[in-house]
């Protein structure tokens, strides 16, 4: 798998993550904090989408994954967060994937201060369902 | 209160085994590997070699990270104290793992330094506020120096191992500054692309 594939994957995941972010600001479930980090995670999440679609430009790609359509949310804020926190798990392990695949060092300098990113969403969402935000010593997106 | 002024800050950087040049970090090392002095010139040309200098330069990183952490319980106090408790063990991880690495590449892991040789390079620290700003520093000292070394690793997984630590400090960082701040999501996740370069 060439560099542009793998981009292309991060790209649709990043994209998912506005989308998952997106539905949290507008189910309008949640406040304080809460609502303050889901509103700032999917602004810091779009940057994502727009480093990964300029990476693919300038690697000639033409044909880009469509974003996908809105959706309700569904579920107690509880629920929510701890289907944001799941998503987030499932875009450290593509980020993590990603760092042995990848051969562009410009590349791999991205996935790095990314998957970084979402580590520290990971932690943000653990500690508002009460949880240890910084459990484990190798963040791998498993466990 | 004090600060890890610039000036400072180098005299750490130099203690730790790092050289801090033109903004960016390179990993000095200090001892063992013949080639540690070029890394930090940016050369796409990886070797296993290299990869064994970096790790080692990492090592130094961790080492420094144990050192501070175990100054810092002194001054810590309730939920602050048990994250860096859990901070402490998991630096001890990282070290532990990276010279476990060298170790297989055939390398010699570069030593921790006596624990008074840190103190001194530390700055003076008076309570939990000196040291969250401090720790919050030397996290982002290490993501830096993470972050530029990955593109620079040979080998997809110490790749993926050096990522997955790197992905820790970034979450003590949002800890750390939760921890000095009202805990705003603003506060603690203050940029979309972690590089350690933000201000402490």
């Amino acid at each position: 798998m060439g560099d542009r594939e793998v981009v292309l994957g991060l790209l649709a995941l990043e994209q998912r993550s506005v989308l998952v972010y997106d539905q949290l600001v507008r189910s309008g479930k949640l406040s304080g904090s809460a609502a303050a980090a889901a509103e700032l995670f999917r602004g810091q999440e779009r940057r994502h989408v727009d480093a990964l679609t300029q990476a693919l430009k300038g690697m000639g790609a033409t044909s880009l994954p469509k974003a996908p359509s809105p959706q309700d949310a569904r579920g107690d804020v509880g629920e929510l967060i701890r289907l944001a926190a799941e998503h987030e798990m499932e875009s450290i392990r593509a980020y993590y994937e990603a760092h042995a695949k990848l051969r562009s060092p410009a590349l791999l300098a991205t996935a790095a201060s990314v998957m970084a990113n979402e580590a520290q969403h990971l932690a943000v969402l653990r500690q508002l369902l009460g949880r240890d935000p910084s459990p484990v010593a190798f963040v791998t997106g498993r466990g | 209160m004090a600060r890890t002024t610039p000036s400072n800050r180098r005299e750490f950087l130099r203690v730790a085994g790092l050289s801090a040049t033109a903004g960016t970090l390179a990993f000095a090392g200090c001892g063992g590997d013949d080639d540690e002095s070029a890394l930090g010139i940016p050369d796409p040309r990886a070797t296993p070699q290299r990869d064994r200098a970096i790790l080692n330069g990492a090592l130094n990183l961790e080492n420094t990270a144990v050192a501070a952490y175990t100054v810092g319980l002194a001054l810590l106090r309730g939920a602050v104290r048990r994250h860096a408790e859990r901070f402490l063990d998991q630096e001890r991880e990282h070290a532990a793992a990276l010279a476990g690495l060298v170790t297989r590449m055939g390398g010699e892991p570069n030593r921790a330094k006596p624990a008074e040789e840190y103190r001194a390079a530390f700055p003076r620290l008076e309570g939990e506020t000196d040291f969250l700003r401090f720790a919050t520093d030397l996290e982002n000292v290490g993501i830096s120096a993470y972050v530029e070394g990955i593109p620079k690793l040979k080998d997809g997984r110490l790749r993926q191992t050096v990522a997955s630590i790197l992905s820790d400090e970034a979450q003590h960082v949002t800890v750390l500054l939760g921890a000095r701040s009202d805990g705003r999501p603003e506060a603690t996740v203050r940029e979309p692309f972690v590089t350690g370069k933000a201000t402490a």
